[in-house]
């Protein structure tokens, strides 16, 4: 990141491929949009370009991505841009070789239970469950980029943990 | 404890940690059943990730200078400097202009390769126009109060149209793209065309490539620039069409789309789009190919990933553009 902020075009080619596809990922769980979700990771890393001399050591500098995506993602909500598209961006996935049907209907019917425990949590907590189980963010990093302290990021994954494994009944 | 476990889970735990974890783990068996879950949770979350598919990153140095770009250039209304999908789809530009490497090309575009799915349905309602990318790099301007649907169907790439929309569909020669409608079914190569599909009635207008349209008991082959208008039953009578502009009905909105289109012929569709005059000042420019569209950007930004991608240097000046040779 230092040397991002030195202007440094290899630096920030590194941190964008680094980056990229968490950042999308979190962004298309929050917005339900694929395409929005890169459309505000990209305004995310124009930014991180524009205002490079404004970044202060230390940091993480993956922290302040987040940070900076989230607030796209808010921005992008307030603005009531996104429309429930989740679905179509599957539809337009492409799948792998087919599976074997009863192993194909017995995942999907775990992923809704899934989607559905994920979709019963508070919108904070789940971002926070994100950030943490699935992008592998520190718990410090993650209290970064939500702006709380590290025990609230605790309680938080805690909570979500309990509860997804109650639904699931694991 | 669950930030070590999540860590572990994700191999990104030192010895030390692996030894915590481990002997934490021996200690009951609950602990044990608490790592399991959580193995099991993360394996859900990640299969839902699997969902999403970030693509390729547009490239840096386009970002960059897109970022440098002076603010009053930016334009004010829209807050997106660029669209994402111009972007990733001009790095498959790129590629191809680099090497015309098929394989870079479907590397570029994951789903390059993949059948269209059964039973998918895309739809909209009144007033309402939306642009989808499929699977196989084509793209789809859908109209308003229309519907698409895809067919999977061995290895063709084939559509259901009711309504309109317009076409840039990726060439494929080896799976024939078509479009199926009441009136009749077209059959493309790799093209852009337009179609206006009613319940007895079509109207398809080409504007770059050839398409061959199967009516009851006869097929007529259309070439850029022509089109026609076919009843249900009757064969199909191809026209020339009017200019760029008049194939662009008010629902398409400031949209562009090029799939693999030589720079001489998109800077002719800019120009009509924007009005103004653009000129392309070298010949080996002029036939450079670009693939990726956009919906309503502002002049400058679409010039700026335009001559990012055919390495190209655009100048805007007094309400004409010129495209020469970077120096």
């Amino acid at each position: 990141m230092e040397q991002v902020r030195d202007g440094s075009a290899v630096a920030f080619e590194a941190l964008l491929q680094r980056l990229w596809a968490p950042l999308v990922r979190f962004a298309a769980w929050e917005l339900g949009d694929a395409d929005a979700a890169r459309d505000v990771v990209q305004d995310a890393f124009m930014y991180v370009w524009r205002h490079r001399h404004g970044w202060k050591a230390p940091g993480s500098p993956r922290a302040y991505l987040f940070k900076i995506v989230r607030h796209g993602i808010l921005d992008e909500r307030r603005r009531g841009r996104t429309r429930d598209k989740w679905s179509r961006g599957e539809a337009f996935r492409p799948r792998s070789s087919p599976p074997d049907p009863a192993q194909e209907f017995e995942a999907r019917e775990a992923e809704k239970v899934f989607d559905a425990a994920l979709a019963s949590l508070p919108p904070r907590r789940r971002e926070v469950f994100d950030l943490v189980v699935l992008r592998g963010l520190s718990y410090r990093e993650a209290a970064e980029v939500l702006g709380v302290s590290e025990q609230t990021v605790a309680n938080q994954v805690s909570t979500a943990l309990r509860h997804i494994r109650g639904v699931l009944g694991l | 404890m669950e930030e070590l476990l999540v860590r572990y889970l994700r191999g990104e735990v030192t010895a030390a940690e692996a030894d915590q974890v481990d002997a934490w783990l021996s200690s009951s068996v609950e602990n044990r059943a608490t790592l399991d879950a959580l193995a099991r949770i993360s394996a859900l979350a990640r299969a839902t990730d699997d969902r999403v598919d970030p693509l390729e990153p547009p490239p840096a140095r386009m970002l960059i200078s897109l970022a440098d770009a002076p603010a009053q250039r930016r334009g004010e209304a829209p807050r997106r400097s660029l669209s994402w999908r111009a972007a990733s789809v001009a790095v498959a530009a790129t590629a191809v202009l680099a090497s015309l490497a098929t394989a870079g090309y479907q590397r570029l575009w994951p789903g390059g390769d993949a059948r269209l799915l059964a039973t998918e349905e895309l739809s909209t309602g009144p007033g309402e126009a939306t642009t989808v990318r499929l699977s196989d790099g084509s793209v789809v301007r859908l109209g308003p109060s229309s519907r698409l649907q895809m067919m999977e169907q061995g290895s063709g790439r084939q559509v259901v149209l009711s309504g309109r929309a317009f076409f840039a569909v990726a060439p494929d020669k080896k799976r024939p793209f078509r479009v199926h409608t009441p009136s009749g079914t077209i059959r493309v190569l790799g093209t852009r065309f337009q179609v206006e599909a009613g319940s007895d009635d079509m109207r398809l207008v080409v504007v770059e490539g050839a398409v061959a349209l199967a009516t009851s008991g006869s097929e007529v082959q259309l070439k850029a620039g022509e089109m026609t208008s076919v009843r249900l039953g009757q064969p199909a009578v191809v026209e020339q069409a009017p200019g760029l502009s008049g194939l662009s009905p008010s629902w398409m909105g400031q949209f562009l789309v090029f799939q693999r289109t030589p720079l001489a012929a998109a800077a002719q569709e800019i120009a009509e789009l924007y009005g103004v005059e653009v000129q392309v000042l070298d010949a080996n420019l002029a036939e450079k190919t670009l693939t990726m569209w956009f919906s309503s950007r502002p002049l400058d930004e679409v010039l700026t990933v335009v001559c990012s991608v055919v390495d190209a240097a655009c100048v805007i000046e007094d309400g004409s553009v010129t495209i020469g040779p970077r120096k």
